[in-house]
């Protein structure tokens, strides 16, 4: 049977982000809890997971943040989001309807391990959480949600069975993984999502060029005008591959161009 | 319920030539319209989506530079989408086969609902698409496949009951402490203000404890009171959204049903109508230079004796 996870709708989120501001890590270690009073439950049809199965999972987050320096300042902000991923998305499966509600993020990540999220975005003790968007936007549910943007990039791109599950996540920029994650019509659809984050991949094996960031950015922009106008979901694998390719065909020739120009006297 | 999109680089069907009747829901024998939120949903519940649609085959081969005996090969597509920002997904997709010539109304039904892949909203999406062609196409006919010449969608929540306006009373002494709130009516807090974020989980009004006249009045839904604090959310949602400089109001206007920027944009034409703003893009700039003349339209619109 479905396990059902707690959440915190946002009065919850800014109910805990006043009880978590003012500490710093340690203290925040010891505020982390598997139930709060302000949690809900989404719709029946499963049970309730148990708050010994929630503080398991906080054991392995943790185990993956003490591989990465905690609580001494991280060593490799990518691989642990991609370990982490792995370990959200592939290994413990948190169930999808709770996945995909981001209420359910905010609740791990308020509640459960708010110690790592902050040593994750190294936020300052002395942070005013409920004030401070960008320091709690990695604790509330969304795009920015320290755990719900590993989970999805490794949910949509991990091959379970390769050597290393989640190696594209990890041989990816974060902002083209950013380019990719926040744009729903890129990222919906898992299989569309798939061959981008792979062309991507090859694109920047094959093309060498100095600003990968920018390459990447304007091919995606060039993906989301051709999304516009086709249903990239309706195209057969091969057609979609020659669509991707074009796209950042066109970019790494555009910039060629550019930096051969002679610059204005 | 349900809305079409912009302009495409290629002829498209004319409005008579595909009508979105109206999304249905089958559940084993019955069928009815879709409602847009789902009372009484469980996870295990099976609910079957359609649609209902008129079709003029001949008119759309037409429209878009085709002919009956010379047809395009189209393709209809229904897709279910769920999540929220930061974590849409496409749970299914589905390639409907419609035999040339078809005319008049048809039902198309969708994947079944799996209660174990939905979030809280679910968007259903319809899309007519080109696939390929036998002959050359007219100037102006689209010629790439999957070209999207028709699409609608409608938005729909599975959580019922549980997603009423959230107000939640609180002691503002306690949870906001040293803020100068301990005596404040309410207090409007927007968790996220992008415009397409769900207005139902980014908004929320905290009601002072403290304040019984006010959580009294407002339980009971007296008048004046209830609307100042309508005007104030609206007030305090608009500018949040607004506020943001690098949102263009195109962006508000395209903004799906059940998001803040669908609600604002709502609101914006309503404002301009009152305060002489003729655009949704005057009322954006309006509300940019003139906050504090917007706080007062908001009052008079929404705080103000309607009755």
């Amino acid at each position: 049977m479905t396990e059902i996870y707690p959440r915190l709708s946002p009065a919850g989120v800014l109910v805990r982000a006043h009880e978590l501001e003012w500490h710093n890590l340690e203290e925040l270690e010891g505020l982390a809890v598997a139930s709060h009073p302000m949690e809900t439950r989404g719709a029946s049809g499963g049970m309730r997971i148990g708050e010994d199965r929630l503080l398991d999972l906080s054991d392995k987050i943790f185990h993956v943040a003490r591989k990465y320096g905690y609580p001494a300042p991280i060593r490799s902000r990518s691989d642990f989001d991609a370990d982490l991923g792995e370990l959200l998305a592939l290994k413990w499966q948190v169930p999808l309807a709770d996945a995909l509600h981001q209420d359910t993020w905010s609740f791990l990540c308020l509640c459960l391990v708010p110690h790592i999220v902050a040593w994750r975005f190294s936020v300052p003790s002395k942070t005013v959480l409920a004030e401070e968007k960008h320091h709690l936007n990695h604790f509330a549910g969304g795009n920015r949600n320290a755990l719900q943007r590993t989970w999805i990039r490794a949910y949509k791109l991990g091959a379970p069975d390769a050597d290393d599950p989640v190696w594209l996540v990890r041989e990816l920029l974060e902002d083209t993984l950013v380019g990719i994650f926040e744009r729903p019509a890129l990222s919906s659809n898992r299989h569309v999502a798939l061959q981008i984050a792979r062309m991507a991949f090859e694109a920047q094996k094959q093309f060498n060029v100095d600003n990968l960031e920018r390459f990447h950015r304007e091919a995606l922009k060039l993906v989301r005008a051709r999304a516009a106008v086709r249903y990239l979901g309706a195209l057969p694998s091969h057609e979609l591959r020659e669509l991707l390719q074009k796209c950042w065909f066109d970019v790494a020739l555009a910039l060629q161009e550019e930096s051969v120009e002679p610059s204005p006297a | 319920m349900s809305r079409t999109t912009v302009a495409k680089p290629f002829l498209v069907p004319s409005e008579q030539s595909i009508v979105l009747e109206e999304w249905l829901a089958f559940r084993g024998m019955d069928v009815e319209p879709l409602q847009e939120h789902l009372q009484e949903w469980d996870r295990s519940l099976v609910i079957t989506p359609g649609i209902r649609l008129a079709l003029d085959w001949p008119q759309i081969q037409q429209d878009i530079g085709f002919s009956s005996e010379s047809p395009a090969e189209l393709r209809m597509w229904t897709e279910i989408e769920t999540g929220t920002t930061g974590s849409k997904f496409v749970v299914a997709t589905k390639d409907h086969e419609l035999p040339p010539g078809t005319q008049g109304n048809i039902e198309l039904r969708l994947d079944a609902l799996n209660g174990g892949q939905l979030a809280s909203t679910v968007t259903l999406k319809v899309m007519l698409t080109f696939q390929r062609a036998n002959i050359t196409p007219s100037p102006g006919s689209p010629w790439l496949s999957g070209s999207i010449l028709w699409e609608a969608s409608c938005q729909f929540d599975l959580d019922g009951d549980l997603r009423g306006f959230p107000v939640h009373p609180l002691a503002f002494s306690e949870t906001f402490p040293g803020r100068g709130m301990k005596n404040a009516p309410w207090y409007v807090s927007i968790a996220r203000s992008e415009p397409d974020a769900p207005f139902m989980s980014s908004v929320v009004v905290f009601v002072n404890t403290a304040r019984q006249d006010v959580a009294d009045a407002l339980k009971n839904g007296s008048g004046p009171l209830e609307r100042l604090l309508n005007a104030d959310v609206v007030r305090t949602i608009t500018t949040a959204v607004v506020n943001n400089e690098s949102l263009g109001w195109e962006e508000l206007e395209d903004s799906a049903d059940g998001t803040l920027g669908a609600e604002v944009y709502r609101w914006l034409l309503h404002a301009g109508n009152e305060a002489g703003h003729d655009t949704v893009e005057e009322m954006v700039q309006f509300v940019r230079e003139e906050p504090h003349r917007f706080g007062a339209v908001c009052h008079s619109i929404w705080g103000g004796n309607n009755d």
